[in-house]
C-alpha cells in the first residue's frame, strides 16, 4: 500500500518538476509515467539491497521509457529523461555531507561525499547504457536499409 | 553566397544558440545545426558547439569560407524551447517549412508555455510533495510552508533582475537552513528538519547539468560535458555552503540564546 501511494506521489512530484522545466505541455503526462514507473522500480528494488544499485535500475527504467515515449510523442528524450530523473538526483546525501562536515563527523561526511558520487555515476551509467543500446539499434536498422536499397538497385 | 544559402545559416546558427542557451547536449546542437545546413548546398559545413559558444564555419563555390560565431554566456533549462526547435528543424528537413518561415517562428519562440505564476505554484507544490516522497508526515509538509514561499520568491527574485545562479543558489540555502532550523528550535512539533532541507533544496540541484554533461561525455564532447559536470558540482558547491553557513550560524545563535 505505501509503495502505491509513494509512486502516486512520485507521478505528481515529477508532473510539477516537468512544468518547472518548462515540458511542452503535450509530454506531461508521459514523463510523470516515466517519473512513477521509476519510483516503483525504485522502491521494489531498495527493499533488498543498497540506495545505489536501486538508483542504477530505476534510471535504467526511465532512460528507457525516455526513449521510448520520445518516439511516441516526438519530442527530444532529454524532455523526459531529465523531469524523471530529477529526484534521484542525490541532494539527500549531498545535504547529510555538509552536516557531518559541520558536526565535525568526518566519517559520516566521507560516507555520505562517496555516496553522493555514487549515484551521480549510477545514474550516469544507466543513461549511457541504455543510450547506447538505442544508438546501436538506430545503427544496425540505418545500414540494414542502406544494404537493401543496394540491393534494389542492382 | 546566395540569399537563401544565407538564410539557412543564420536559421541555423540562430536553432543552435537557443539550444545551448536551453541547455540542451552538444551533440544535439550539432546535430541540429548541420541538418538545416545539409538542406542548403554548402560545399561543406563544420560546426562545433561548446557549452559556452558556438562555432559554425561553411564553404560555397569558388567563395571565402563564412564563419558564424555565438557568444553564449548564461543558460537555463527550457525543455519547451529544446523541444521546438527539434519540432521546426524536423519540419526544415523533411521539407514541410520553407526557410522564411522557420526562420520567423524561431525568431518569435515564445519562452514558455506556461503563465508565470503557474511555474511558480509547481516550484512550491514540488518542494511539499517531495517532503512526502521522502517519507515525511503531514506535520513536515505544513511547517515546510515558509521555506517553500522563500525558495520560490527568491528564485523569483534572482531570475527578474539576472542574477548569478550560484548566488541565488547560495542565498537560497542560507534561508532555508535558517527559516527550517529556527521553525525546528522553536515549535514544539517533532519535526523532521533534514527532510525539510532536501526538500527544499531539490529543486536547485544540479540534475540538468548532472545528466546533460554525463551524456555529453560518454559521446565524446569532452569539452562541453566537462563544462557542465563543473557546473554541477559547482552549484552543489554553493548549495553546500549556503545550507552550511545557515546551520552554523543557527548554533551559534541558539548557543548564544540558551
Amino acid at each position: 500500500m505505501d509503495i502505491i501511494i509513494q509512486t502516486l506521489t512520485a507521478t505528481v512530484v515529477v508532473y510539477l518538476i516537468a512544468i518547472v522545466l518548462d515540458a511542452p505541455k503535450k509530454t506531461l503526462p508521459y514523463a510523470a509515467l516515466t517519473g512513477a514507473a521509476g519510483w516503483f522500480v525504485y522502491l521494489l528494488a531498495g527493499s533488498e539491497s543498497s540506495v545505489v544499485f536501486s538508483t542504477f535500475i530505476a534510471s535504467c527504467v526511465i532512460a528507457f521509457l525516455a526513449h521510448v515515449f520520445s518516439r511516441v510523442s516526438e519530442a527530444p528524450t532529454t524532455v523526459f529523461l531529465i523531469s524523471a530523473l530529477y529526484p534521484f538526483v542525490p541532494g539527500t546525501s549531498v545535504y547529510r555531507a555538509v552536516y557531518s562536515l559541520i558536526g565535525n563527523d568526518l566519517e559520516a561526511f566521507k560516507f555520505y561525499a562517496l555516496q553522493s558520487i555514487l549515484i551521480s555515476g549510477a545514474i550516469a551509467t544507466a543513461v549511457f547504457a541504455i543510450d547506447s543500446i538505442f544508438i546501436i539499434h538506430g545503427k544496425i536498422k540505418k545500414y540494414h536499409s542502406v544494404e537493401e536499397q543496394r540491393a534494389n538497385t542492382i | 553566397m546566395e540569399d537563401e544559402q544565407n538564410l539557412y545559416l543564420k536559421t541555423a546558427v540562430l536553432a543552435g544558440e537557443i539550444l545551448i542557451k536551453s541547455n540542451a547536449e552538444a551533440y544535439r546542437v550539432e546535430d541540429t545545426v548541420r541538418h538545416i545546413l545539409n538542406r542548403a548546398d554548402f560545399n561543406s559545413c563544420n560546426v562545433v558547439a561548446l557549452t559556452t559558444g558556438l562555432y559554425t564555419t561553411v564553404e560555397v563555390n569558388d567563395n571565402e569560407p563564412v564563419t558564424m560565431i555565438r557568444r553564449i554566456s548564461s543558460r537555463s533549462v527550457n525543455l519547451y524551447r529544446i523541444a521546438r526547435v527539434n519540432d521546426v528543424s524536423r519540419e526544415i528537413v523533411s521539407g514541410t517549412t520553407d526557410i522564411k518561415d522557420a526562420y520567423e517562428k524561431l525568431i518569435n519562440l515564445k519562452s514558455s508555455e506556461y503563465a508565470p505564476y503557474t511555474k511558480d505554484i509547481a516550484g512550491f507544490l514540488f518542494i511539499l510533495m517531495i517532503v512526502l516522497l521522502f517519507n515525511g508526515s503531514f506535520t513536515d509538509v505544513l511547517m515546510n510552508i515558509p521555506a517553500a514561499v522563500t525558495v520560490t520568491i527568491i528564485s523569483n527574485i534572482c531570475s527578474k533582475y539576472n542574477i548569478n545562479a550560484f548566488v541565488a543558489d547560495f542565498i537560497s540555502g542560507f534561508l532555508v537552513a535558517v527559516i527550517v532550523t529556527a521553525i525546528n528550535a522553536l515549535i514544539p512539533l517533532t519535526i523532521a528538519a533534514d527532510i525539510l532541507i532536501i526538500a527544499c533544496i531539490m529543486p536547485l540541484v544540479p540534475g540538468t547539468a548532472l545528466t546533460n554533461g554525463v551524456r555529453d561525455i560518454f559521446r565524446g564532447d569532452y569539452t562541453s560535458g566537462f563544462a557542465k559536470l563543473l557546473e554541477a558540482i559547482m552549484i552543489a558547491l554553493f548549495i553546500a555552503l549556503g545550507i552550511g553557513s545557515g546551520l552554523l550560524l543557527v548554533q551559534e545563535v541558539l548557543g548564544w540564546i540558551l
